[in-house]
């Protein structure tokens, strides 16, 4: 275990509950390269039936109403993006019913990975033969909670899910790892993953940020396996997964975090996936102080919004509403804490002094910025996700 | 505004002071004893001089405080809180630091003008080479040359008036010469665990410059048949290792310059010695410090991307 990483406190309260934001007026689908869309405008649309279509790749409907065109008035993380409108007839109308098809193990692998793709259960590129599997029950920024309440209200799900890829893959090691401080689910996994003797438990201290993915399997799995024969996925992705082999559902909604300290309640909220984000606060958040900015996934590691016109897709994992730190930067005491702390063994004080350092390496967990005495923000030295 | 900064550890310059004074304490409170309570119970001081340790160190420690006020409040304007004023950077530890490191006999004329002198120049410098070093080089060459003090010696009173055979277990508890707080051994592993384990010590520092200090004193024990115990535990060496070779501002930060910097002056400690044993420590933290940012780059320095 890497003894260099940080334990940060608990900023909010959530309460045990998933919420749910299920019926925005518009929905907005951002077009994607190579998919065309497979609906007239004007035209009524199911819930779940294809919107889009490419080659291989689908995007559903998350909700039934009226395809009103295309707007190119929203933004995804900050870029304008065409959308497809939807406009919502509050019916949650479904084409046909699809029910339970058949025992989720008795898939095979081919069967499974196309009904993976094809219901966009999974962002990213499976692969072929893995011998591993490591699931993620941690929450990569620690004022998420999103991970923590998908194990605590579908615990049994998660674990069928998980079983069920370990058995079609015959993978050699099942790997699901958890908070140690997060002890309900401690408390309800130990209680039921006697079910499943091929999943190993896997307790991991609440350190930051231990829910990456490179620092996680780096705490996992050894040596002995390569990069490809790892299959790494979230709880979420198990569910998506699991409701996918068990009763087809395509992804269209999203379980997210809502936090910051702008709002009265924070929550994980289960969305559709198109909602804006300015729906979802008017909606859904009781603001207490005006002056917040939004980020998206993560206090520490996310993403200032730059406008609310943002949609909420299928990778956002949080949105905070949160007002910024306002301590001033200071001369640099050379404490050496930015360069001790990073998990990948970075040096944000001399990436900073030599721009044209190399730096590909980070995983922007903003961690060398938060544990500054100083107060120096290293984000803007360090590229990659946080610059436009 | 995309870079923008939510969330930060409560961690600053004041955190990092008051744990590392905190982790001081009980050297000051043994000290206090050693070179106050003792004496006066054994009648070689007056009511007025027992306070005198405490006045040393805690006086360093506002002399520290207001050389930061001065600076921050009339040079830089800065109109933040009382606490970031004096807390604006290490002087305040600085002088508790030299404090403890300062015999008990030091003229206070000369020991807290020399340091408001030193701190204010090197506030303007912004901390540039080790302060507490300069200081107490300053010191000692002031107090030498005015004549105030006809020798620098680090006996108290009882000290002076008996005569010891120190064994380790002497050096140990303390009771050999020295600082006014830095002899007690044990208390000071202590407070160097402490601010190890609370992330406020660049131990690598401490370790590697002692493991030297250490290699090297067997090395002379063996040749020059002098006493072990008395060239590591005498000088206030470990104590110097711990708390001032390790300033955050003046020593490397990587784990290689960290380490070069440790193995650097505890060969230059070594050196030193032969030409004068009591700055030898100080002299050598002066010199690396002046290289500190240039070990780090040479030794993590990192490829450019194309």
């Amino acid at each position: 275990m890497n003894n260099n990483m940080v334990s940060i406190p608990d900023g909010f309260h959530l309460d045990n509950k998933v919420h749910e934001y299920l019926n925005p007026d518009y929905l907005y689908i951002p077009l994607k390269e190579g998919l065309s869309l497979s609906v007239k405008t004007n035209a009524l649309i199911y819930k779940e039936q294809v919107l889009l279509k490419g080659e291989g790749e689908y995007i559903y409907s998350p909700i039934s109403g009226k395809v009103m065109g295309k707007t190119d008035s929203m933004k995804l993380n900050n870029k304008h993006v065409e959308c497809i409108v939807i406009e919502n007839d509050y019916r949650e109308k479904v084409n046909k019913k699809k029910g339970v098809l058949r025992y989720i193990n008795e898939y095979t692998k081919e069967e499974m990975y196309k009904l993976i793709y094809k219901y966009n259960a999974y962002n990213g590129i499976l692969p072929e033969n893995p011998k591993i599997l490591v699931v993620n029950g941690i929450d990569p920024d620690p004022f998420e909670k999103t991970s923590s309440l998908i194990i605590n209200t579908y615990s049994s799900k998660i674990l069928e899910g998980i079983d069920a890829i370990s058995s079609i893959l015959s993978l050699e090691e099942t790997y699901l790892s958890i908070n140690n401080h997060d002890s309900d689910n401690v408390i309800n996994l130990t209680n039921n993953i006697g079910t499943y003797p091929n999943i190993t438990l896997k307790l991991l201290p609440d350190i930051y940020p231990i829910g990456f993915k490179k620092v996680l399997l780096k705490n996992i799995v050894s040596k002995q396996y390569k990069e490809e024969d790892i299959l790494y996925l979230t709880v979420l992705d198990i569910y998506n997964i699991y409701n996918v082999l068990k009763r087809k559902k395509p992804l269209t909604e999203r379980l997210i975090t809502l936090s910051g300290n702008a709002i009265e309640q924070p929550m994980v909220i289960n969305v559709k996936v198109g909602t804006s984000i300015a729906d979802l606060i008017k909606n859904v958040c009781h603001v207490t102080n005006n002056k917040y900015y939004v980020v998206a996934n993560g206090l520490l590691s996310g993403k200032t919004l730059t406008t609310l016109n943002n949609v909420i897709t299928s990778e956002t994992r949080s949105i905070f509403l949160n007002t910024i730190d306002n301590h001033k930067e200071t001369k640099c005491i050379n404490c050496g804490l930015c360069n001790s702390k990073c998990p990948v063994g970075l040096n944000p004080k001399y990436i900073k002094a030599h721009k044209k350092a190399d730096k590909t390496k980070c995983i922007h967990c903003g961690l060398c910025t938060y544990v500054c005495p100083s107060k120096i923000n290293f984000k803007p030295y360090l590229g990659g996700n946080n610059e436009e | 505004m995309k870079n923008n900064v939510y969330v930060r550890s409560n961690r600053s310059i004041y955190t990092i002071s008051i744990t590392r004074i905190f982790f001081l304490l009980p050297l000051i409170a043994y000290g206090f004893y050693k070179n106050g309570i003792h004496l006066y119970l054994n009648d070689y001081i007056n009511i007025k001089e027992l306070f005198l340790p405490l006045i040393i160190i805690f006086g360093g420690g506002i002399i520290g405080a207001i050389v930061n006020i001065i600076y921050e409040l009339l040079i830089k304007r800065n109109k933040q809180g009382f606490t970031s004023l004096i807390f604006s950077s290490f002087h305040v530890e600085y002088g508790m630091i030299l404090g403890c490191l300062i015999p008990i006999s030091i003229n206070l004329a000369v020991y807290f003008s020399c340091m408001f002198v030193i701190f204010m120049i090197s506030k303007f410098l912004n901390n540039r080479i080790n302060t507490i070093c300069v200081c107490f080089i300053t010191i000692y060459i002031v107090a030498i040359m005015s004549g105030l003090m006809t020798d620098f010696h680090f006996e108290n009173l009882y000290e002076l008036d008996k005569q010891f055979s120190l064994d380790f277990m002497d050096y140990l508890i303390g009771k050999a010469p020295g600082g006014i707080a830095s002899t007690h051994i044990i208390l000071l592993t202590l407070a160097f665990f402490g601010i190890h384990f609370t992330n406020n010590n660049k131990t690598a520092i401490t370790t590697s410059s002692v493991i030297i200090i250490i290699i090297a004193y067997i090395a002379l024990a063996i040749v020059k048949d002098i006493s072990f115990n008395t060239l590591l535990f005498s000088n206030n060496i470990l104590f110097i290792m711990t708390y001032v070779a390790t300033d955050s501002v003046t020593s490397c930060y990587t784990i290689k310059g960290k380490i070069t910097y440790g193995i650097l002056i505890g060969l230059l400690t070594f050196g030193f010695y032969f030409v004068k044993p009591i700055l030898a420590p100080y002299i050598a933290i002066l010199i690396v410090s002046l290289f500190n940012n240039l070990i780090d780059r040479k030794l993590n320095a990192i490829p450019k991307t194309n």
